[in-house]
């Protein structure tokens, strides 16, 4: 059985006038009503490196969507910078911040009445916030990360942030050979470089089943990463038959329960 | 849940299992986190736990040749759906890079490689390749289950009289020698306080820190004591002493560090009642976490607590602003070992 789209209530009907007005005026086309309503919940800033690079993705990500026929919009969650916030009491607003991603996405799709939503995270608290906001909302839902960031290479030996946190601490290393470090340790945009929070979390996405293969693994600054934004849109179920259905959930209900069997 | 356990990763994600749970329905506990983690082996370690990166997890065949490690051992249920429209036993199938069918999509997938060194801001701006996997399941990236680092997981809850809900270790982070770690309790009321006491030299060998009040509630915000135990490392006592705290760690935070302490020093957790120079034992292999003192001393001291009425089990001598915005989020958030989700109804 076909169920209705979320999107109608906005779209159809005499009493939608005013909404279809408005809907117009965001750029939906003639042909676009009736068809489903993708949210593209990016979370670009230029406060953290593993979102900063996300600026033309979203709008790259609402081509392709549209290439099918559907109506995509784009909004930006706030994303804290946990390497930056960290040692003052800026860290007292991380994990609240998951909670007002998860809030903020519940406001947009169900404010907007969205019938899908395409993911694009990448921090700490980013991808957790989005994933209970899915669970939340029980739409279709796909996740792509922005990736991982490269190691810092000093010679041969590899760094990242907490090398350079633990480093600025020892005495024995001198303020030379700590500012080399800092200069190396992040070297490129991406999520840091080692199995920390931001990466555990996406190969978990990728681990039950909500991210396409090489979704935590594959670095930002590669051409397969970009691919994975474009799978995302052509191979997940997202656009198959115009699925609006309760699948999100049972995803992560198989997965779990299933993991418990052991 | 079992590949965070099989790749020892953050302990975080302890927290956000939980709370994805909650969102979804779904019945997952600290019990099962648990249950899960003895039974499921360390299969991979990554920075800070190793010098790997996750360029070199990506190369050793991603997250979906770990799940077939786990496979080969009995340890998965693959008949579950993914977002592709494959199962995971076709995704395993199509992307194990030890499997007959790889896929040369899959081999192209993990061979993606870093860029040429130079500062690169762009979202897919390279191309480069490795020219070969690394398919050593002995002594790579990956390892197999014969060759695991432990045959139980990366992750561990351990409960005692001073986490009676529960409380995460990293297990992969941690050196062996102390698995059983018997020390003297130095307390420290703010992450602040500690940073001072660990670079002032006011911790020793064998001592164990107590960092409180840095709970969901209690903080408010769950900090992450990244400093704390960075500079434990810096000062050379991460191989020697504990940390244990009612906040969080990040993925960063290796060493004898215990986590998400429930009930929380903020919510009349027994972490409060913790004075200086008590003997605190931790045992990993046996999942414990004790303060040494009799039972009757620990109802007296809560006793005395209890009896400071409003002012009881909050910090003592701490100084933050704490805004509006993130005291209506204290009002409302649970403990750790609930994923430190809202409580509304």
């Amino acid at each position: 059985m076909q169920i209705p789209l979320r999107s109608n209530t906005t779209t159809q009907g005499r009493r939608m006038a005013g909404a279809r007005s408005l809907w117009r005026a965001n750029g939906m086309k003639e042909e676009q009503f009736g068809k489903p309503v993708i949210a593209v919940v990016n979370s670009f800033t230029q406060f953290v490196p593993g979102h900063a690079h996300l600026h033309d993705i979203g709008q790259y990500i609402k081509g392709l969507i549209e290439k099918h026929g559907f109506f995509a919009a784009e909004f930006n969650t706030i994303a804290i910078d946990d390497g930056i916030a960290m040692g003052h009491d800026g860290m007292l607003y991380s994990l609240p911040s998951r909670d007002v991603i998860a809030d903020s996405v519940e406001y947009m799709c169900n404010g907007h009445k969205v019938d899908a939503m395409v993911c694009i995270s990448n921090c700490d608290k980013i991808t957790p916030g989005m994933l209970m906001a899915a669970m939340r909302l029980n739409i279709p839902a796909v996740f792509v990360s922005g990736g991982p960031m490269e190691a810092g290479l000093v010679g041969s030996t590899k760094y990242d942030l907490v090398d350079a946190m633990v480093l600025a601490a020892d005495q024995s290393v001198s303020d030379q050979e700590l500012s080399v470090i800092e200069q190396n340790a992040c070297p490129t945009c991406g999520s840091c470089s080692g199995m920390f929070t931001a990466n555990s979390m996406n190969c978990l996405a990728e681990a039950i089943g909500m991210a396409l293969p090489g979704n935590g693994t594959i670095v930002a600054t590669h051409a397969n990463r970009k691919r994975l934004f474009e799978e995302a849109v052509e191979k997940s179920s997202l656009l198959q038959n115009h699925i609006i259905t309760k699948e999100t959930k049972k995803y992560f209900h198989g997965t779990l329960e299933h993991a418990m069997h052991f | 849940m079992k590949l965070d356990i099989a790749m020892g990763g953050s302990t975080n994600t302890v927290l956000h299992l939980l709370a994805i749970a909650h969102e979804a329905e779904v019945d997952f506990t600290m019990e099962d986190i648990d249950r899960l983690s003895r039974v499921t082996p360390n299969l991979c370690k990554v920075s800070p736990s190793s010098q790997y990166h996750v360029q070199d997890v990506n190369r050793a065949g991603g997250i979906l040749s770990i799940l077939a490690e786990l496979d080969r051992a009995g340890l998965m249920e693959t008949s579950v759906n993914r977002i592709d429209g494959k199962t995971l036993k076709e995704a395993i199938a199509a992307y194990d890079i030890k499997g007959l069918n790889v896929s040369d999509d899959a081999k192209k997938r993990f061979l993606s490689s870093p860029g040429d060194g130079r500062r690169n801001l762009v979202l897919g701006s390279q191309d480069n390749y490795y020219t070969n996997l690394d398919d050593d399941r002995e002594k790579g990236c990956i390892r197999d289950f014969e060759h695991a680092y432990s045959k139980d997981g990366g992750l561990a809850v351990l409960y005692g009289n001073i986490a009676e809900n529960g409380c995460i270790v990293k297990t992969a982070g941690v050196d062996p020698s102390i698995f059983k770690f018997t020390g003297t309790a130095k307390v420290f009321n703010s992450q602040d306080d500690a940073v001072n006491g660990i670079l002032g030299d006011a911790v020793q060998k064998g001592d164990v820190i107590v960092i409180r009040y840095e709970g969901p509630k209690g903080g408010p915000g769950m900090q992450e004591m990244l400093y704390p135990t960075s500079y434990f490392k810096s000062m050379q006592l991460d191989k020697y002493c504990a940390l244990i705290t009612d906040g969080r760690f990040s993925g960063g935070t290796s060493g004898l560090s215990i986590g998400h302490v429930s009930p929380e020093a903020g919510g009349g957790g027994a972490i409060a009642l913790i004075q200086e120079n008590d003997k605190i034992e931790i045992d990993i292999t046996e999942r414990s976490i004790n303060l040494m003192i009799s039972n009757t001393e620990l109802a007296e001291r809560r006793q005395a607590e209890e009896a400071k009425g409003k002012n009881a089990f909050t910090p003592v001598g701490r100084k933050r602003n704490i805004s509006k915005a993130l005291k209506a989020y204290a009002r409302f958030v649970s403990a750790a070992d609930k994923g430190a989700i809202r409580l509304i109804d």
